[in-house]
């Protein structure tokens, strides 16, 4: 067993007990109380549709407090930032892909014969769920505060106010009937691979810069500079 | 050595709230992100209404739509600025100041005021904006105040969530959940006097006409009485009894105001939107020789009108008098209806004024009606093309007709191409032309052309001696022979317009 797969399985649980929950317990609620709606209400594809991709949005914003680590500065570890970072993203990833997962065939169920175009939806809220994961890593390499979580959310917030206001013929959030899903789709697609590797830049170790320690003049180097 | 005790100078209660209250709100008003947040919604309400002339339920709609997300920002600065207290491991500290906790929430609370300044001003910016153009139609204060309001409630969220909830991540999580409730309301409502669209905070429907009455005083009611409710929910934190007792109020004043909207309301229906369109809500003035009637409010688009009919009018005959009204609303089919949506720049305006042009050579020319024979339920609202409250409708085409051979299909298409500095360039592109019913062919529009590049004295000639033809079904024939023009296809008595 390589050392990277022995450090990981050692950190799982540490990880899985420090990222903070209440974040993305509270985003579970929010996203099963916006389904609720459409779920008990009369059976409209627009309900549902909506109501999952709420859901995408508000499930990746409460995941993407994960990606901060408070204790970073006093972590002497021989596990690389990378490591780490990604272990956080996967812990959160797997219940947040669940509650989705789950969100999503309560939704289709409650549609009599409609059906819910499941590969395109999918895309869309990997996006909406990326985004804000993508912006809190970014914002995790500048510092290690909380606040600095919400760069997560903000980002979301910022693809939402960029697409959502969009005219009809150009909206990037078309209804399964309408005749753009297709072309709209084939853009979501793109942006995935964007926003994975957004991630990976983000997760990577920091600048040695920014690692090093305030430097100090040494009397020698100066001695043998004269 | 003599040692004076100096009592501590201790600020009465009032004055240190007022420095509070001012700090917060100078903290506020000097925040990048705020700024940021105004210039979005303004950049946003004027994207929104760039392409049509500005109306006021129009603008009021796209402005309180942009103060929405200016409220989300406002939501998350209200959060932070609420929970400042309790992140970077200041609890302990700010425990210890001298200002108590209570006092500090009231000082935040100055954030709410503040709010509706900045929304004032972003709605102000997005007037300015709006020049040299202004909206018309009928001006609502309410539905300005409606703008100013949703950022204070945005503010006052912000605050009283932070109080109760201070971590980091609820002012996100607060702002989606927030998000989604507006995003769901639309789509549960299916017309414009259901509930979730009374709860919605912006009236999105359009009005379909100027002096028909809205219960936008209730909505305004309705929107200060959650914002009551929510700062009584921000002070609930420290004192019980009474905000619990201002909260309840605001609340069951809030379900009363929704109340009243929904009794307020007029019914929703073509039929009883036509008193308000009719020939007695329209104000009339005659500009040359062209009278031009519109409603309430819409006396500044004449001009635009004008600008669409005069050219026109001066390709006339001298002797012709009996020249249709131009009129907005419903009217008797000899009249020309304008209706409420008019392009603003470029080739939105020039869709608009070719569109008026169409129609008021085809009530000239006697040309069919688009609706002949087709009286459908409000037709008239119809013709109006106002977005119905229950939602836009499709304008009834009819049965098409065919106008191959008419002299006055090829009169219609010179009239068209005199308004244009290339009039050869406004026939070469016939799908944008439409004369009511009437189908174009190509032989009409080669014609056309063909008279287009003669001297416009000898069409003027022309059209002078074959008035009357014109203003009939009647077949070309050889009329216009000598502009090279030979033969026509003429239409077989069925299909041939009337």
């Amino acid at each position: 067993m390589s050392v990277r797969v022995r450090q990981t399985l050692l950190l799982a649980a540490p990880v899985i007990r420090i990222v903070p929950w209440v974040p993305v317990a509270a985003a579970t609620v929010v996203s099963v109380l916006t389904l609720l709606p459409a779920l008990t209400g009369a059976p409209a594809p627009a309900s549902q549709i909506w109501g999952v991709r709420i859901a995408a949005v508000v499930l990746g914003a409460g995941a993407s407090f994960a990606l901060v680590d408070p204790m970073a500065p006093l972590s002497v570890t021989p596990t690389p930032r990378w490591l780490r970072q990604w272990l956080r993203v996967a812990v959160v990833l797997v219940p947040i892909t669940a509650v989705w997962a789950g969100l999503y065939l309560a939704a289709a169920a409650s549609l009599d014969s409609a059906r819910l175009p499941s590969r395109d939806l999918t895309v869309e809220a990997a996006v909406c769920g990326l985004t804000g994961l993508a912006g809190a890593a970014v914002a995790a390499r500048s510092g290690h505060s909380l606040t600095l979580a919400v760069a997560g959310p903000a980002a979301q917030g910022g693809l939402m106010v960029a697409t959502l206001f969009l005219p009809a013929g150009f909206s990037a959030w078309p209804l399964p009937d309408s005749p753009q899903w297709e072309r709209v789709h084939d853009w979501w697609l793109p942006m995935l691979p964007v926003l994975v590797v957004s991630l990976v830049l983000a997760n990577r170790e920091l600048w040695p810069w920014r690692r090093r320690k305030p430097a100090l003049v040494d009397a020698r180097d100066l001695v043998r500079a004269r | 050595m003599t040692a004076t005790l100096v009592e501590p100078v201790r600020a009465p209660a009032r004055v240190a709230t007022a420095s509070l209250v001012l700090k917060e709100a100078r903290l506020l008003l000097g925040m990048s992100t705020v700024w940021i947040g105004v210039v979005l919604a303004v950049a946003l309400c004027t994207a929104w209404g760039w392409t049509t002339e500005p109306r006021w339920d129009v603008f009021t709609a796209n402005s309180g739509m942009a103060s929405l997300v200016l409220a989300g920002f406002l939501v998350l600065i209200g959060h932070l600025a609420a929970s400042r207290d309790h992140r970077h491991g200041s609890t302990e500290f700010a425990r210890t100041l001298p200002s108590p906790a209570r006092r500090r929430t009231v000082g935040l609370l100055a954030l709410v005021p503040a709010a509706g300044l900045v929304a004032a001003s972003a709605v102000l910016a997005e007037l300015i904006l709006l020049l040299p153009s202004w909206p018309v139609g009928a001006f609502d204060p309410w539905l300005i105040g409606v703008a100013v309001v949703i950022p204070m409630v945005g503010a006052a969220v912000g605050v009283a969530v932070g109080r109760w909830l201070p971590s980091t991540a609820t002012g996100p999580l607060t702002l989606f959940g927030l998000a989604a409730v507006l995003a769901i309301l639309p789509v549960l409502g299916s017309s414009a006097d259901a509930l979730p669209w009374l709860l919605f905070p912006v009236v999105l429907d359009e009005n379909v006409a100027p002096t028909m009455p809205r219960p936008t005083g209730a909505h305004l009611l309705y929107l200060v009485a959650l914002l009551v409710a929510v700062v009584a929910g921000a002070l609930l934190r420290h004192r019980r009894l009474l905000t619990s007792i201002v909260m309840a109020v605001a609340l069951v004043l809030a379900v009363a105001a929704v109340q009243r909207q929904r009794d307020e309301r007029v019914p929703t229906g073509p039929e009883t939107a036509l008193p308000y369109l009719d020939e007695s809500a329209q104000h009339c003035e005659r500009r040359g020789l062209v009278t031009y009637c519109a409603l309430h409010g819409y006396g500044p688009w004449i001009s635009l009108w004008r600008d669409a009919i005069d050219p026109v009018v001066r390709a006339l005959p001298p002797g012709v008098t009996d020249l249709p009204l131009v009129r907005q609303g419903t009217g008797p089919a000899t009249s020309v209806i304008a209706d409420q949506h008019w392009g603003r720049h470029g080739s939105w305006a020039r869709d608009s004024r070719t569109d008026l042009r169409s129609q008021y050579i085809r009530v000239l020319l006697r040309m069919p009606d688009q609706l002949a024979g087709h009286p459908g339920p409000g037709g008239l609202a119809e013709r109006n093309r106002a977005v119905l409250p229950q939602g836009s409708l499709e304008l009834s085409t009819g049965p098409g007709c065919s106008g191959s051979g008419q002299l006055r299909t090829v009169m219609a298409l010179w009239l068209v191409a005199q308004a244009d500095r290339d009039g050869r360039a406004v026939l070469s592109h016939p799908e944008n032309l439409r004369f009511g019913r009437v189908d174009i062919g190509r032989a009409e529009i080669e014609a056309a052309k063909r008279l287009v590049e003669a001297p416009r004295d000898r069409v003027g000639a022309l059209l002078a001696d074959n008035w009357a033809s014109v203003r009939s079904a009647a077949p070309a024939g050889d009329v216009l022979a000598p502009f090279g023009v030979a033969n026509l296809p003429v239409a077989d008595e069925e299909s041939a317009c009337p």
